[in-house]
């Protein structure tokens, strides 16, 4: 592959600097390489509800209760240069399949962190999509570009084998339709592992923008439901979205940067190393309030404000949890004893930027917490 | 499902997690779709009436001050009340 240099695309077939990554930050994708988990490294039984389970800022899709049942974990298993992906063991079969039944994994992208794609201009850009994958056999998915603000669709499938493969997908410019400059959820990536009749039974549409169409979205020909049999298994890691037509290197980032990243999205009290609700023998993370001289409100509560370690998307969702795991309760600590599961009786007000809890009463109290912001 | 606090915050009875009154966090999202299908959030729990020991708390004067007057009442121990002394001769007004 030779260097190509012109006045309309600049350099292109670059793939590498020093046999390294190019210069500058080029992957939209967050947490592409799979080392960030802090909701935990592994969860079982998954497959009746959708939402964000293991390793940061991927969200399992389902649509309608399958009886399929699968484990999402983080393994230390990847192509050379990666440490960890993204691990699907299917643990129920699933033949059976409903109309509505589906299972995607996404990750979703802010509309303002995508103004760059030129999106709904005459000058809109060509994404490539790449990303390492391989399974227990061969296997035929779909990957998904979903407009969330237009509610517009492109797809490509891509081939699984039992070898790590990279695949390269460059998908179409969208001329129409701009995405929102906000904070909203405007574009997805999905990867297709199963879908009912619901979504397969149009006509799939090779790399071309179109109004969504649900029938349409996994609808390719001799496509693989990851439910057929116990034994499948889906590994994915290195995920990279950039513009352009070329599937550059992948472009690594520190474990702090990406923990960073997601904390926009997700965070906790927890050292990285324990998920949230963890019984812990210690509680040096634990957020600590020290009792106050003048109480608010004539001596009924007592107020603190905690503030989260990067600010959040939105508002987040917080729970927090007393320093034996029970949910919507806090420790209090007298003369170096815990009382434990202690009710704060008034609660929180979140913001973007931090949360404060209330309680009655004036011990010192303790408590871990988690606050979620996902799209 | 959720209750209300006494603020615009909602909990979700579930787990017991805060959820901000903000259009773009998906839970909040979800309880209004909820309550547009007709469904109703249990009352927030009432403030409890602070005691009388709360009440006293909040008005009595400041320890320091007290303490003050207690020294300028001459009813502190000799030793106390010399230690006392010795600082405030030591930082005259």
């Amino acid at each position: 592959m030779s260097l190509i240099l012109d006045g309309t695309s600049g350099i292109t077939n670059l793939t590498s600097i020093n046999g390294g990554q190019l210069a500058g930050r080029r992957n939209i994708v967050i947490n592409g390489a799979m080392n960030v988990a802090q909701r935990s490294a592994s969860t079982t039984g998954l497959g009746a509800a959708s939402g964000y389970f293991t390793l940061d800022r991927y969200r399992i899709g389902t649509n309608a209760a399958s009886a399929g049942r699968f484990t999402m974990a983080q393994v230390a298993d990847g192509p050379a240069g990666f440490a960890n992906c993204l691990k699907l063991t299917v643990t129920t079969a699933d033949t059976s399949i409903a109309a509505g039944e589906r299972l995607i994994i996404t990750q979703r992208f802010e509309g303002q962190d995508l103004q760059q794609l030129q999106k709904g201009t005459a000058t809109a850009k060509q994404v490539t999509v790449s990303f390492y994958v391989k399974g227990n056999a061969n296997a035929l998915y779909v990957c998904e570009l979903f407009d969330s603000d237009n509610l517009r669709s492109i797809t490509q499938s891509f081939a699984v084998t039992t070898d790590w493969n990279r695949i390269e997908l460059t998908f179409a410019a969208d001329t129409s339709d701009p995405l929102n400059d906000d904070n909203g959820n405007s574009l997805e990536i999905n990867f297709w592992l199963h879908g009912g009749s619901t979504f397969t039974g149009g006509t799939f549409a090779v790399n071309t923008w179109n109004d969504y169409t649900e029938a349409n979205r996994y609808a390719v020909a001799d496509r693989t439901s990851i439910f057929d049999a116990t034994s499948r298994t889906f590994f994915l890691t290195g995920i990279q979205m950039e513009i352009g037509t070329v599937a550059t290197d992948f472009e690594s980032r520190s474990y702090a940067e990406e923990l960073t990243l997601c904390h926009r999205y997700y965070e906790k009290s927890y050292p990285s190393t324990h998920k949230a609700g963890t019984n812990l023998a210690h509680n040096q993370d634990a957020v600590h309030m020290q009792s106050v001289a003048t109480l608010e409100d004539g001596g009924s509560r007592m107020r603190m404000s905690k503030d989260f370690k990067v600010s959040k998307r939105a508002a987040p969702t917080v729970v927090y949890y007393d320093m034996v795991s029970a949910a919507g309760r806090v420790s209090t600590i007298s003369d170096d004893t815990f009382a434990n599961g202690v009710n704060p009786a008034v609660d929180g007000v979140v913001g973007t930027e931090r949360f404060m809890m209330q309680m009655n009463g004036e011990s010192p109290f303790l408590f871990h917490y988690t606050a979620e912001a996902e799209l | 499902m959720y209750k209300l606090t006494d603020t615009t915050t909602i909990i979700r009875i579930s787990d017991k997690a805060l959820i901000p009154a903000d259009p773009a966090n998906t839970d909040y999202a979800n309880y209004l779709e909820w309550v547009e299908a007709g469904n109703t959030a249990t009352a927030a729990d009432a403030i409890p009436d602070p005691t009388y020991q709360e009440n006293r708390v909040s008005e009595y004067p400041p320890i320091g001050d007290q303490l003050d007057a207690l020294y300028h009442a001459g009813v502190f121990p000799d030793a106390m009340a010399a230690s006392i002394k010795a600082i405030k001769d030591k930082y005259p007004k």
